[in-house]
């Protein structure tokens, strides 16, 4: 067996402000979860995108961790790209339930010119984001989020 | 209950209008014994120029509130581990008292205003009332600006500027920026 591996976690994101909670187990044989790294086929789904996950019950990320600290461009070197956790975490068989918020109500709230920026989803039809085409921030919906956990036996 | 031997904590600010001056505080959390970086994670990237960030930890100032707040950001061409400013010395707390003041950009537009800056844009801190200086999006457009940039200025406004010099015609802030927008801190904590 080998030492390392990536595990992958795909979700369909399907709405703005969409939140999936997803549950996983990581694949036996492996000791440790080293690192993690978050996929987003759309730079523009990036900013306000929240991911939290709890291993065996004991809280990794809070729900308001921000998917900007968990990615990284084409420009970024392979071996830089994912986070490293700055401690080791038991992961043998460890189960997986996270939390993952679209942040698309973001350009939202700038775009219905709210001036108090309190988001109203009274005021928001989600029906009609497809040719948000004002928005420079606009984000097309469906998109999958995959979710790359590093397993290893270091 | 177990717990990481790490933690990020976050703060969310909302900034509503041009100028706005946010000031927060909060507590750390009480496992944590180590403040060891922070990082700025700003909505709108023409937001930072001129924004400030300051941070004290149990009234001992950290970052001054001058700080630019365009030092603690980073962009997705950074690898993930090296998206926060590490502390030299880790700041050690116990359920600490954290206060923070974020001041947006749009005082840049001020500095730059020739009746509050003769100096050319260049102005000793102790000649800025602070105070003064918030002022919503709609007030902003009294002042004329001076500005440098004649590109900035032609893509801005679609104004045509007057080559080889300064152009006085400005009515609106050099950078469009749409309110509101987030601010997001991070504090890395470790015990």
């Amino acid at each position: 067996m080998k030492n390392n591996k990536f595990q992958r976690i795909r979700l369909r994101v399907s709405a703005a402000g969409e939140t999936i909670r997803f549950n996983a187990v990581c694949d036996k044989g492996y000791r440790s979860l080293k690192g993690i790294f978050v996929s987003l086929p759309q730079d523009k789904a990036i900013q306000g995108a929240t991911l939290g996950f709890r291993l065996n019950n004991v809280e990794v990320l809070d729900d308001g961790h921000e998917v900007k600290n968990l990615t990284a461009s084409n420009s970024v070197a392979p071996n830089s790209k994912f986070f490293v956790f700055p401690e080791k975490i038991d992961a043998s068989s460890g189960s997986i339930e996270g939390r993952f918020t679209d942040g698309s109500k973001y350009p939202l709230l700038v775009d219905n010119g709210e001036d108090t920026g309190v988001y109203d989803p009274g005021k928001v039809d989600f029906k009609n984001l497809s040719g948000y085409n004002t928005n420079p921030y606009g984000v097309l919906f469906p998109y999958d989020v995959i979710i790359n956990i590093w397993l290893s036996n270091d | 209950m177990m717990i990481r031997s790490f933690r990020f904590q976050k703060v969310s600010l909302r900034i509503s209008a041009a100028g706005q001056r946010v000031y927060f505080n909060a507590e750390s959390h009480k496992d944590y014994s180590l403040l060891k970086g922070i990082s700025l994670s700003v909505g709108y990237a023409d937001a930072l120029y001129g924004s400030t960030f300051g941070l004290r930890v149990d009234e001992k100032e950290i970052l001054d509130e001058s700080h630019e707040a365009h030092l603690l950001v980073y962009g997705d061409d950074v690898p993930p581990n090296k998206k926060l400013l590490l502390f030299d010395t880790p700041v050690p707390i116990s359920s600490s008292k954290i206060e923070g003041i974020y001041t947006d950009s749009s005082i840049q537009g001020l500095l730059g205003n020739a009746s509050y800056s003769p100096g050319g844009g260049v102005i000793p801190k102790s000649n800025v009332n602070i105070k003064k200086t918030y002022v919503s999006g709609k007030e902003l457009v009294k002042f004329s600006n001076f500005t440098a940039d004649l590109v900035q200025l032609q893509m801005g406004t679609g104004l045509i500027g007057v080559s080889g010099g300064f152009s006085p015609v400005r009515t609106v802030p050099v950078a469009s920026l749409y309110y509101p927008y987030d601010v997001k801190v991070s504090l890395f904590l470790t015990r």
